[in-house]
């Protein structure tokens, strides 16, 4: 899963070799594509669709091999528009793809049979065919046994085993990348037709005295418990509760360490920097502002660590296996829980995912539910809101209180997404054919290391390079807002400021600030939920990226009292207004504000991409406005509701 | 392509054979009642054998060997020839050998495939040699020599690897043994293996 990152054009690389991989989700395909090109990869997309296209040199002595990482596929009938794309690549008639000049197809020795299928299709293509074949410690050791020579001479083309880590199995392979001459080719290719492919690959199993493996043992016992209708879900719910207990307690002083240094840094920068100005835009903009959210790193960090274990060790399938059922009450099948689970990281892979989607009303229902899904861009402002909202000395049992508001609102989210995306389902026309859900149950692995830390990189990598360029832009546009206009100390001491008191100079240039206007004139629209010209700045600035409100507040507060701004934040009043001088983040206000960002659809990134995957601007259009009303609404409610009891 | 039969599609796939013009087409032991060079094959394959497409069809016990004429090419005619031969098993009946086969034909040509199998490997692996003798009346009787002779483990090799593997090429076996010359040890008698034919 991928976060914060739209997807980059590329064009692909041509004048040398290129060879595709070809093979089943899970069959070792990205293993093997990333130990033959180590980490000389560039990823970019199809022409006209939202498929990522992976490349990868690979460098054999002196030669340089172009490796395609093709998307997973289990057969080569475009279903979807990831199946597409894998039959366009390899259809040598299609001219806006470059045909590989030869193709390597992964088979999983443990599913052999279904691995075969994809591999016949493969073989009509009439592409020099190497095969190579993963998993086979895995086979021996569940009882199951191959005769690889038998199934080579059977199928006609080369069959290279190769267990990962193993350094000669990968060797052999490289030599055989660099003679394609000597790859033989099959005297005659498979049968197209399905019944005669199907008694094509039994005889390929005979011949090759191909054992099925049992189920994993181990697999077989842990998944009688995670599987339970009962038990299974109950864990799940546990396992997913721990998790946001872990991303709290973990992540609190990584974080503090993070905040200090900002914090240091803000110190120095206000007692050594002049002119006032420069002083200014680096306390308050910068480090107010950007770091700020930076401080959400190890959160982030710590998030994607988690994923990425539930991950590689192949429990996330199984979650996706028991919310199935409850997909199913939302009209949606298992495929789109994978969707809207990767939402859980960032909304764009989530709606990419949707790819996988055969129906097109599924697809449409799942992309306006998944939006709701809560981001990793949602979790600075929970954090930040939530730490407002609830003590973390407060404790339920053995809980922190904080876990279990950040649990709640995950809970929400996932709901949410899952009733919207029944609504959509439910009101848009016509009914298509149900399709069967099929999806793999690996047997349970240790994570890969490689893997594991691949996936915390590339998020905290996407979280900067967001950071750098998205968030440091509408940072930098709200501090002019919130500086300017300036006011000269006669206008100062007329309004009966002391201009040399830099704290009360900074809050009443805040207050007069073209922002406060631009605050204060969206007032109307946001009064009913509690929200102050001050907050309305950062959800309008939100609306580009959620964490901007992160930094915004921090701005804000940076101003009012540039020493402590996490003290100035809690103790921020109204400025004006029927409420002036009263606290402004009661609990009431607070949580409409949780509510808010819950609800909202506040990226444009997820918009821009809704827009390329539906082709129209309907649709982005659609989920914006359902999702302010919806947004405007639920906090309205949660405004009343808290203010109510408290 | 289905040939009008409702019977299920026999399994097969191609291996290259001897030369660029021979294919054999693996297939189940069993699958057809003949074995050694055909005249005559059911529907389209038949016909390509008239026409001089195909040069020839040897039937094995699991495999169907075909060689095309000279100037006709595999990748050419390779789909054809699969259909064809893939309607064409479906109607064992129809396949007409040159020479009449009786059943002791295929007892022997079912021994032959063993002895050319992993089991045969097995025993030519360790210097042992096993001759055909004889195969009738659904008896058939193997010299076993070489290594062999001595070996206090050639009555489990017979009974476990041979027997085993010709019984799933040839199910009316009643048995298998080795001739008495290939057993000069004095625990020779035990070296036979009889199995009464149960009435199926």
């Amino acid at each position: 899963m991928s976060a914060h990152c739209g997807p980059v054009s590329a064009r692909a690389v041509t004048g040398r070799t290129r060879l595709a991989l070809v093979g089943s989700p899970n069959s070792g395909k990205s293993t093997l594509f990333n130990a033959l090109t180590g980490l000389r990869t560039k990823t970019g997309n199809y022409p006209g669709v939202t498929v990522a296209r992976y490349e990868g040199v690979a460098r054999v002595g002196e030669h340089e091999v172009v490796i395609e990482d093709l998307p997973g596929t289990y057969s080569l009938d475009p279903i979807s528009p990831d199946e597409q794309v894998v039959a366009d690549v390899l259809d040598p008639g299609n001219p806006d793809l470059g045909t590989p000049e030869a193709v390597l197809v992964t088979i999983d020795a443990t599913t052999l049979r279904r691995s075969l299928g994809l591999l016949a299709q493969v073989m009509q293509t009439g592409l020099p065919i190497c095969v190579v074949l993963t998993f086979r410690d895995e086979l021996a050791r569940r009882g199951g046994s191959l005769d690889v020579a038998a199934l080579r001479r059977a199928l006609g083309v080369p069959v290279v085993g190769v267990t990962s880590g193993s350094r000669n199995d990968l060797a052999e392979l490289q030599s055989m990348l660099l003679d394609r001459s000597a790859w033989e080719r099959p005297v005659v290719p498979p049968p197209t037709d399905p019944s005669q492919r199907r008694a094509w690959v039994e005889s390929l199993l005979h011949s090759a005295a191909y054992e099925v493996p049992e189920a994993d043992r181990r697999t077989r016992r842990i998944d009688s418990v995670l599987l339970h209708p009962l038990w299974g879900t109950l864990i799940f719910f546990a396992t997913m509760f721990v998790f946001f207990q872990i991303i709290f307690t973990v992540a609190t002083p990584l974080q503090d360490a993070v905040q200090s240094v900002f914090d240091r840094l803000g110190t120095q920068v206000t007692e050594h920097v002049s002119p006032q100005l420069l002083s200014d835009f680096l306390g308050n903009a910068l480090i107010g502002g950007v770091g700020g959210v930076l401080v959400f790193l190890p959160q982030i960090a710590l998030l994607f660590l988690m994923i990425s274990l539930l991950e590689g060790s192949g429990y996330l399938s199984r979650a996706a296996f028991l919310m199935d059922r409850l997909m199913a009450k939302a009209g949606l099948e298992g495929r789109a829980f994978v969707a809207l689970l990767s939402a859980l990281a960032c909304a764009i892979p989530g709606i990419m995912a949707t790819r996988s989607l055969p129906s097109a009303k599924d697809r449409f229902a799942t992309m306006m539910g998944a939006p709701l899904m809560t981001c990793s861009a949602r979790l600075p402002v929970y954090v930040l809101l939530t730490g407002l909202l609830v003590s973390p000395d407060t404790r339920v049992g053995p809980f922190g209180a904080q876990g279990l508001v950040m649990f709640a609102l995950y809970l929400a989210g996932a709901f949410s997404a899952m009733a919207t995306a029944w609504v959509f389902k439910r009101f848009s026309s016509r009914s298509g054919p149900v399709l069967p859900f099929y999806m793999e149950m690996p047997s349970y692995r240790l994570p890969r290391l490689r893997s594991v830390a691949d996936a915390i990189w590339s998020a905290c990598k996407g979280f900067l390079s967001k950071v750098g360029r998205i968030i440091l832009l509408v940072t930098v546009g709200l501090w002019l807002l919130l500086s300017l206009p300036m006011h000269s100390d006669a206008h100062l001491r007329s309004a009966g400021i002391d201009p040399a008191d830099r704290t009360a100079v900074s809050a009443y240039e805040v207050d007069h600030s073209f922002a406060a206007d631009i605050g204060q004139a969206i007032e109307p629209v946001f009064e009913p939920l509690g929200f102050d010209w001050q907050i309305n700045i950062g959800v309008l600035g939100s609306l580009s990226a959620r964490e901007v409100f992160v930094a915004t507040l921090g701005q804000v507060a940076a101003a009012q009292n540039p020493d402590q701004p996490a003290e100035a934040l809690t103790h921020m009043t109204y400025t004006d207004g029927p409420h002036q001088g009263e606290k402004l983040f009661t609990p009431a206000t607070t949580a409409a504000l949780l509510v808010f960002f819950l609800y909202a659809l506040q990226c444009m990134s997820t918009i821009g991409v809704m827009r390329r995957e539906t082709g129209s601007w309907r649709w982005p259009a659609v989920a914006f406005g359902y999702m302010f009303v919806l947004a405007w609404t639920m906090a309205f409610l949660t405004h009343t509701v808290v203010g109510a009891l408290t | 392509m289905n040939g009008g039969s409702s019977a299920p599609v026999v399994p097969m796939h191609p291996e290259a054979g001897a030369d660029p013009q021979t294919v054999r087409w693996v297939i189940p032991a069993g699958t057809l009642p003949v074995v050694g060079r055909m005249t005559e094959a059911p529907d389209e394959l038949g016909a390509m054998l008239h026409s001089g497409d195909i040069a020839s069809i040897e039937v094995e016990t699991r495999a169907v060997v075909i060689r095309l004429a000279d100037g006709r090419s595999w990748s050419a005619l390779g789909a054809q020839v699969r259909d064809a031969l893939s309607t064409a098993l479906r109607h064992p009946e129809q396949w007409r050998p040159a020479d009449e086969v009786t059943e002791d034909d295929l007892l022997r040509a079912a021994l032959q495939d063993v002895l050319a199998g992993p089991a045969g490997d097995y025993i030519r692996s360790h210097g042992g040699e096993v001759t055909i003798v004889s195969a009738h009346d659904r008896r058939a009787e193997v010299r076993m020599a070489g290594t062999c002779t001595h070996c206090p483990a050639a009555g489990f090799t017979l009974h476990s690897r041979l027997e085993s593997e010709l019984r799933t090429r040839f199910p009316d076996l009643v048995e298998l043994r080795a001739t008495e010359e290939s057993a000069k040890a004095p625990r020779g008698t035990w070296l036979t293996v009889r199995r009464r034919r149960t009435p199926s």
